[in-house]
C-alpha cells in the first residue's frame, strides 16, 4: 500500500528545509576561505625565490572558494527542487511521476 | 599535535626577539673593538694596523652580511606569522565545518523520507550521494593546503632559529674580542682569533641557511598547480562543485 501522502509531502519539505539549511552553513565558510589570502612575503623571511609557491597557493585559496561557492549555489537549489516535487504531489493530490528534467532545473 | 599558531608562532617569535637583542650587542661590540684598536693604534705600528684593519674588514662584512639577513627576516615577520595563522584557519574555520556537513548531506532530515519512492526519488538519493563526495572532497583538500602551510611554517621557524643563533654566536664572539681588546699586548693574538672564528662561524651559518631555504622549496614540490595534485577530481568534475540542479 503506497504511503499517506501527507507523510512524503512533509518528509520532502523537511528534506528541503535541511538543504536550505545546508546552504546557510557553508555560506560563511566561503567568505572565511575568501579571507585566507597571503601575500608573497608570507611564505619565506630568507631570499628563496618562493612567487611559484604563492601562485599556487593563489590558485588553490580562488579555487576552493569557488567550488564552495557552488555547494552554497547548489544546496539552495536541492531544496527549491524537492520543495518543487512536494508542490506538484500536492496539487496532483498523489505521488506522481514528475518531469525531473523539470523540477531540477534552476 | 599542538595547532600550528601554538606550536610555531612562539618558537618563532623568541628568534626574532633573540636576533633584534642580539644583532645590537654585535654591533656595539664591533665598535668597541674598533676604539680599543684606535687608541692603541700609536703602539701597533703602521704595519701592525693594516693587518688589523684587514682582518676586521673581514669580519665587518661578515657581520653585515648577517646584518642583511636579519633586516630581511624581519621585514617578513609578521607576513610569515600570519601563514601560521592561515594553516590553523584551514583546519579550524574550513575543514572542521564542513566536515560535519557530511553526515547531514544523505541523511534525511525526516526518516519518513525513504518512504519516498520511485524515479524522482531515486534521482534524488543520487544527487544528495554527489553532494557528500563533493563536501568529502573538499575536506582533503582543506586538510591537505594546511600540512602544506605547515610545512612551510615549520621550514621558516628552522630557519629563525638558524639565523637567531648565528647572531647570538656572532655576538658573544664580538664580546669576547672587545674584552680581549682591552689590553694591547693582546690584540693581535684577539683580533686573529676574532677573525678567524666569526668568519668560520658566518660561513658555515649562512650555508645553513641556504640547506633550509633549499628544503623550504623542495620539501613543497612542485606545486604550479597546487589544487589538482590531491584528491579524487571525479568528485569535483571539472574543478566544478557537482551540479544537483542545472543552471
Amino acid at each position: 500500500m503506497p504511503p499517506e501522502l501527507s507523510v512524503v509531502l512533509s518528509a520532502l519539505r523537511d528534506e528541503a528545509r535541511k538543504w536550505q539549511g545546508l546552504s546557510d552553513t557553508i555560506e560563511p565558510v566561503k567568505t572565511v576561505v575568501d579571507g585566507l589570502h597571503l601575500a608573497p612575503s608570507a611564505f619565506f623571511i630568507g631570499d628563496a625565490n618562493v612567487l611559484v609557491h604563492s601562485a599556487a597557493y593563489d590558485g588553490f585559496q580562488t579555487f576552493v572558494a569557488t567550488i564552495l561557492g557552488g555547494a552554497v549555489t547548489e544546496f539552495e537549489q536541492l531544496g527549491t527542487a524537492l520543495n518543487k516535487i512536494a508542490d506538484i504531489y500536492d496539487e496532483a493530490d498523489q505521488v506522481i511521476a514528475v518531469d525531473l528534467n523539470h523540477v531540477y532545473s534552476a | 599535535m599542538a595547532p600550528p599558531d601554538l606550536e610555531y608562532a612562539p618558537p618563532f617569535n623568541t628568534a626574532f626577539e633573540q636576533m633584534n637583542t642580539n644583532i645590537d650587542v654585535a654591533v656595539s661590540k664591533f665598535d668597541e673593538v674598533v676604539d680599543n684598536i684606535r687608541r692603541w693604534a700609536w703602539m701597533l705600528g703602521v704595519g701592525g694596523v693594516w693587518w688589523i684593519k684587514s682582518h676586521l674588514d673581514e669580519v665587518r662584512a661578515g657581520l653585515q652580511s648577517i646584518i642583511d639577513k636579519v633586516n630581511y627576516a624581519l621585514d617578513h615577520q609578521y607576513p610569515v606569522l600570519s601563514l601560521i595563522t592561515v594553516s590553523f584557519s584551514w583546519v579550524h574555520d574550513v575543514k572542521t565545518p564542513v566536515s560535519e556537513l557530511s553526515f547531514q548531506t544523505t541523511e534525511p532530515a525526516n526518516e519518513n523520507l525513504y518512504e519516498w519512492t520511485g524515479a524522482a526519488a531515486t534521482a534524488y538519493r543520487t544527487k544528495a550521494g554527489q553532494q557528500k563526495n563533493a563536501v568529502d572532497e573538499t575536506v582533503v583538500k582543506a586538510e591537505f593546503i594546511s600540512g602544506w602551510l605547515f610545512g612551510i611554517a615549520k621550514e621558516n621557524v628552522a630557519y629563525a632559529v638558524e639565523l637567531a643563533k648565528i647572531v647570538t654566536d656572532l655576538a658573544g664572539k664580538l664580546t669576547q674580542a672587545a674584552i680581549d681588546t682591552a689590553t694591547v699586548i693582546d690584540i693581535p693574538w684577539a683580533i686573529d682569533t676574532l677573525a678567524k672564528s666569526a668568519g668560520s662561524l658566518v660561513t658555515a651559518g649562512l650555508d645553513n641557511l641556504l640547506t633550509i631555504g633549499e628544503r623550504l622549496v623542495d620539501a613543497i614540490g612542485d606545486v604550479r598547480d597546487l589544487a589538482t595534485q590531491v584528491g579524487d577530481h571525479s568528485k569535483l568534475p571539472g574543478g566544478r562543485w557537482p551540479e544537483a540542479v542545472r543552471g
